[in-house]
């Protein structure tokens, strides 16, 4: 059948260049809209099965955020969110942290003692290593959450290496670990950061408390110029200030 | 005669296939743009840390101006659905652009609106303004009330009342998403460039389930007329526009949401008034301010980001209408700035984007119905070459479809995408019927709108709200 | 001594912070009626009668200054606690002076939620 096709077009093309252009956009195109035709559908299925699969994996595990909440032993605690499958990890790990997001206080320190425990750590410290970038996303923020002192040098090593979103997930995670150690690449980034990013990275400097507060008020004098209007400065200086007094 | 009718035909097959290959291959290549920014903003949108953006002190406030017009029927709906939105800092500024309904008194009634000191600088002019009032019940309300001057010149009268350093220009019946100030700030504060205007994905309102003024459930409408606008809006939002921004050539935002650095626009003049195509006019405005300042360190970005969603026409005459206005709207701008035709000092707007619109947008119609026409004749007189012309229209059609396809994917990988399974396929059907006759139907619409141009007639057009928002208060 | 069951009518929009509230009182073993909205405030205070309101500061249809602004005007007198995030001075001041009893900052900790209602429902 190929055969009759090509001698077809052979003697369609004959002395006309501009015909066998056509013919050859054609047939890409053609193959082109099928592949995306396949791929919007395959996409729709894949989000749909991995979507429903999670959620009735999910459901598992969230009973233990009732028992996180109404006291129950840790122990209980700790074995309702022991995964129990493989690949389970990822998704009991999107409870907890959909949980702490919204916690502080003594059940905040049970559901990070518990995914400690469980291991999650170093799952999220292998995960850094993933060329997957969500994979990679998904661990760092995982880490904030963790406020493990840790995961400080890796993430730091990842700052220079990662895309500008990348690094501010990085850097929000080490805000959120709040380990002295990470103030000076924080700060070193900041003096070389352009200037539209600086009241965002300055803020989460300030999340370090008193050791963030001096290197805001360096950074403020070093770059005094870089911060986009004087107010922004100045706002930033009194809040530096307002947390030491505090 | 015949030599010449031989000469002619392959003339214009060369030009038609030049032009063709041109138009589709650039919009293939934005479209490949536009996946590029899409996985970029995606990633940013999953950690995004907008909650931590729209409550931090840093945060510039916005000023959102909604310039109001016989609203009489909605407006305290969707001025209340402002008040409301999840962002920490702004203010409404509503202007009521002279209405001889009883807008001004819903709003002075639902809001408790009393007279306050006028407080506006007169940078810009415009219509007298009669009044200024502020609403007891809400802080960050303010109504003005002024002479009817149209859109640009009430958005003017409201740049002259905010006072926050950013503001947001929205149409009086748009849906905003209650987090879209908060994703817009987040791409002008997570920039290391200046960030001077910001315009997101419209969607299409027409068939979803909205209910006290938010859309609790996306649809598909039932109207064929619509399904098209839907896939319309998908490829020229998704494909073009965010392609366009990735090289800083977005050239415009569309009125129906835009948010901008208001000392900036103030400083180049505000809105011009007596043209129809205000929205596109400002941004390449801006565009030319700053590279006429000698600095190509700023960008206009365009998120593909859904930020609100609008009634699209559902009956021809209304399209019609409405096509005619954006084509007029299209070559005033790109008349008053034809000094950026291919002039290296304006950078991608200049090189790219202005002729790019000048020569496939704006008056490439004339082109692509020339070529109808002549296919037609040709065919007539029986001298058609037969398998170039199936060969070619094969190729349009394909081109067409991946096209539309890739407006249609880009939607898949945006929030608040259509849920159901057979609203996608609708919406597929369409897209490969889309070239079977709407497309030449809105060509023509807008061929329309250039003769409208030309002879300087053409009227602004309002189109007749069903009412989104007129349908929850009464139920 | 039988005390008739503490009620509470909660307003919050986010559906994990009403996972976690809902839990909260069930353990307190107070009764908690959730809603994402608060447009209808005052008409659901009135059916419900708490003993407290707790209610968060953005929430779609009407905010949480609005709320309390109404609720009092109506008769509503026991305690209404806001919660909210990070905020500025002057938000947390014009909420206090609508009539809020006492302001609550998120992420949520059960212990301050505690310290702060506790004297309003079992004192």
């Amino acid at each position: 059948m190929i055969e009759p096709l090509r001698l077809a077009i052979l003697a369609a093309i004959e002395g006309r260049p501009s015909m066998g252009v056509v013919i050859l956009a054609s047939i890409a195109l053609f193959f082109l809209v099928l592949a995306m035709a396949v791929y919007l559908i395959f996409l729709r299925a894949w989000h749909r099965l991995r979507h429903d699969y999670r959620r009735s994996r999910a459901v598992l595990y969230e009973p233990a955020v009732e028992m996180v909440l109404m006291d129950e032993p840790y122990e209980k605690i700790r074995e309702a969110l022991r995964p129990r499958r493989r690949g389970d990890a990822d998704i009991v790990q999107e409870v907890v942290t959909q949980a702490m997001r919204h916690l502080q206080g003594p059940p905040f320190e049970t559901f990070r003692r518990v995914s400690l425990e469980l291991g999650f750590l170093r799952d999220n410290l292998e995960a850094l290593k993933s060329w997957d970038r969500h994979r990679r996303g998904h661990a760092m923020e995982r880490l904030g959450f963790l406020r493990s002192s840790q995961a400080v040098d890796p993430l730091v090593a990842l700052m220079d290496r990662e895309s500008l979103e990348m690094k501010l997930v990085a850097m929000r995670a080490l805000a959120a670990i709040g380990d002295p150690r990470a103030l000076p690449p924080l700060v070193a980034a900041a003096l070389q950061v352009p200037p539209g990013l600086l009241p965002r990275l300055t803020s989460m400097i300030l999340e370090f408390g008193p050791p963030g507060r001096e290197a805001v008020l360096e950074l403020i004098n070093r770059r005094p110029g870089a911060f986009p209007t004087s107010a922004t400065r100045d706002l930033l200086r009194e809040l530096a200030q307002d947390w030491g007094a505090s | 005669m015949n030599a010449w009718i031989h000469q002619a035909n392959a003339a214009v097959e060369v030009v038609l296939v030049w032009y063709f290959f041109i138009l589709n291959g650039g919009y293939i290549l934005l479209s490949v743009l536009a996946f590029r920014e899409v996985h970029r903003h995606l990633l940013r949108s999953i950690y995004g840390g907008y909650e931590h953006t729209a409550r931090s002190p840093l945060t510039p406030a916005i000023s959102i101006l909604v310039p109001a017009h016989n609203e009489q029927v909605s407006i305290a709906l969707t001025v209340n659905n402002l008040l409301h939105l999840d962002y920490m800092r702004y203010e409404v500024v509503v202007i009521n652009d002279g209405s001889t309904d009883g807008t001004l008194e819903e709003l002075k009634t639902v809001f408790q609106l009393e007279p306050s000191l006028e407080r506006g600088d007169r940078r810009l002019s415009s219509a007298p303004v009669h009044a200024v009032y502020a609403s007891r019940r809400h802080h960050n309300l303010i109504v003005i009330d002024k002479e009817n001057g149209g859109k640009s010149d009430a958005l003017n009268a409201g740049l002259n009342h905010a006072r926050h350093p950013y503001f947001c220009s929205i149409d009086a019946d748009v849906i905003l998403e209650a987090d879209a100030l908060q994703r817009v700030v987040q791409a002008i504060v997570e920039t290391d460039k200046r960030v001077v205007g910001v315009g997101g994905i419209v969607r299409v309102a027409n068939g979803c389930r909205v209910e006290k003024g938010r859309i609790i459930e996306v649809a598909m409408s039932r109207t064929a007329l619509v399904v098209f606008q839907v896939v319309e809006y998908f490829r020229a939002f998704l494909c073009g526009r965010t392609g366009f921004s990735g090289f800083n050539g977005l050239m415009i935002i569309s009125g129906a949401f835009g948010v901008f650095e208001r000392e900036l626009v103030i400083d180049v003049g505000g809105y011009r008034t007596g043209t129809v195509g205000e929205d596109m006019d400002l941004v390449t405005r801006l565009h030319a301010r700053m590279r006429e300042n000698g600095t190509s360190d700023y960008l206009i970005k365009f998120l593909p980001d859904p930020v609100c969603w609008t009634e699209v026409p559902d009956t021809l005459r209304v399209l019609i209408r409405q096509r005619r206005r954006w084509q007029k709207g299209l070559l005033q701008v790109l008349c008053a700035h034809s000094r950026m035709f291919l002039n290296p000092r304006y950078g991608a707007v200049g090189l790219i984007a202005y002729p790019f619109f000048f020569i496939f947008e704006g008056w490439g119609i004339v082109i692509e119905l020339i070529g109808y026409a002549f296919f037609f004749i040709m065919w007539l007189r029986g001298s058609l070459n037969g398998d170039f012309a199936v060969a070619f229209l094969c190729v349009a059609l394909l081109c067409g479809w991946a096209l539309s396809l890739s407006g249609i994917i880009l939607g898949e990988m945006t929030p608040k995408r259509y849920p159901k399974f057979r609203d996608l396929l609708i919406m597929v059907a369409f897209a490969l019927t889309e070239n079977l006759g709407y497309r030449q139907m809105t060509s023509l619409m807008r061929l329309v709108g250039i003769t409208d141009y030309l002879r300087g007639t053409g009227d602004w057009g309002f189109m007749e709200r069903k009412g989104l928002l007129r349908k929850q208060n009464q139920g | 001594m039988s005390d008739p069951k503490k009620k509470v009518l909660i307003f919050e929009d986010n559906s994990s912070i009403q996972t976690l509230l809902k839990f909260f009182f069930q353990k307190r073993g107070v009764e908690a009626s959730i809603h994402g909205d608060g447009s209808d405030a005052v008409a659901l205070a009135l059916a419900f009668s708490p003993d407290l309101i707790i209610m968060d500061y953005i929430m779609p249809g009407k905010d949480g200054v609005e709320a309390v602004t109404d609720l009092r005007q109506a008769g509503f007198s026991k305690p209404i606690v806001m919660l909210t995030s990070k905020s500025f001075p002057a938000d947390l001041e014009r909420v206090r002076a609508a009539g809020a009893t006492a302001c609550l900052l998120k992420p949520f900790d059960p212990a301050q939620l505690d310290a702060a209602i506790q004297p309003y429902l079992f004192a």
